[in-house]
């Protein structure tokens, strides 16, 4: 089995990250984040070349549409000194059509099995502040707080550091 | 008496919450979001439908936060309050369901078979479970089946614990929904409305205030509930939860 993870996310300005932003500014309390960017987590696995998967990603509109959005597969392209958190659903939801996509192009030879897709959230910050303050204050949702990313019942939340985001990119999980 | 309708930039639901209690005799008013005047004075609150911040990371989630919410939360204890669709959201974001500090109730997107199944727009059918213990509800009874307008793309309750009350999504003859399409969103134990624990508020997904008169039903609907005798209950008697 072979897992890989692709990002994408918006060309311009992300409207719910702008009014994340926008609102952590007007009610949220300081420090706040003076910066929010949004992105889409995919992870594919399934029996298949890594790089023949990311090439149909890339260039086909399976996971993204080209016109404005951009994949992600290099981690260059995030910003180290922001903080990473991904929102999974304790209940995935399939992504039968993605992946009926997909199969309908790859080899015969090769196949996925599962396809599994997540929000990741990346905060910037002028100032240190603890991750459990993040995580507490911006990120799963309870009554009298204003963090809006997450539902306890329906949502985990997991702090990615940048290695790890950047081990996602450049490695393939083979297991 | 007076009741507020509480919409939100991106509620399209208030004139039609505001026909329904017109309809009553009910006076109502409609309360901006970014109001700072006192709210103490309205006998109750009302939260109409729509897209608020245009669902924006999650339906209801950015008016859920909202100083206003927080005011009104305060006064919940003493007076009804009703939230449809989004309004029905919000309230769940902003914990009007739950007791403590966590949020033990959630309305998350619609799925079947585990995938997600976007905007169901159709008819369905409700009935009420523990009527006597909501104030919106004490005027059904468990036998009344109420055709329904449901619009929605988040409307999937998540729950724990037994909710006291509600009203559960069932089919055209009363009997339990059996899954799509009579649970038309995958809400665990068919829950199309839930009450707080007090009996004062209900958040519900499904649109009474467009449910009100059954000339509105479709044919096919009246046409078998005919045939096989049932006998449908418009929800015009829930707005008079406000009344009490």
């Amino acid at each position: 089995m072979t897992v890989i993870t692709v990002y994408t996310t918006q060309k311009q300005s992300d409207l719910a990250a702008v009014s994340a932003q926008k609102f952590f500014e007007m009610y949220g309390g300081a420090p706040y984040p003076r910066y929010i960017q949004h992105y889409n987590q995919y992870h594919i696995a399934g029996t298949f070349s890594a790089d023949a998967i990311r090439a149909i990603a890339h260039n086909s509109p399976i996971l993204y549409n080209r016109n404005n959005q951009h994949m992600i597969t290099d981690a260059t392209l995030f910003n180290p000194e922001h903080h990473f958190f991904v929102i999974k659903r304790r209940e995935p939801l399939r992504c039968t059509n993605q992946i009926q996509a997909f199969r309908a192009v790859m080899p015969a030879s090769q196949t996925i099995e599962a396809m599994y897709v997540s929000d990741m959230w990346a905060l910037d910050f002028s100032e240190p502040i603890p991750v459990s303050d993040m995580i507490s204050r911006f990120m799963m949702g309870a009554p009298n707080t204003t963090a809006l990313f997450a539902h306890p019942l329906c949502h985990t939340v997991e702090h990615l550091p940048f290695d790890a985001l950047k081990a996602q990119l450049t490695g393939v999980v083979q297991g | 008496m007076t009741v507020g309708i509480v919409p939100f930039p991106g509620s399209n639901c208030e004139d039609e919450t505001a026909a329904a209690l017109a309809q009553l005799g009910i006076p109502y008013t409609i309360i901006p979001w970014h109001t700072t005047d006192d709210v103490s004075a309205y006998s109750g609150f009302v939260f109409p439908g729509g897209f608020s911040f245009q669902d924006r990371i999650r339906a209801g989630v950015i008016a859920a936060k909202l100083p206003i919410m927080a005011r009104i939360k305060a006064l919940s204890g003493s007076r009804p309050i009703l939230g449809i669709c989004n309004g029905a959201q919000i309230l769940v974001e902003a914990g009007f369901l739950s007791d403590g500090d966590t949020l033990d109730c959630a309305i998350d997107a619609n799925r079947h078979n585990g995938e997600a199944i976007g905007f169901v727009c159709d008819w369905g059918f409700l009935s009420p479970v523990n009527p006597s213990k909501n104030v919106f509800l004490k005027s059904f009874s468990e036998s009344d089946v109420l055709p329904v307008q449901v619009c929605h793309a988040e409307g999937r309750f998540i729950h724990q614990g037994a909710p006291v009350s509600g009203l559960k999504y069932t089919q055209l003859s009363g009997a339990p929904a059996q899954g799509f399409p009579y649970n038309p969103n995958g809400s665990q134990d068919n829950w199309a409305a839930i009450s707080n624990s007090a009996g004062n508020v209900l958040a519900i997904m499904p649109h009474p205030e467009r449910s009100m008169d059954s000339r509105v039903y479709p044919q096919s609907i009246r046409v078998v509930a005919d045939r096989h005798g049932y006998r449908l209950v418009p929800f015009t008697t829930l707005f008079k939860g406000f009344v009490t």
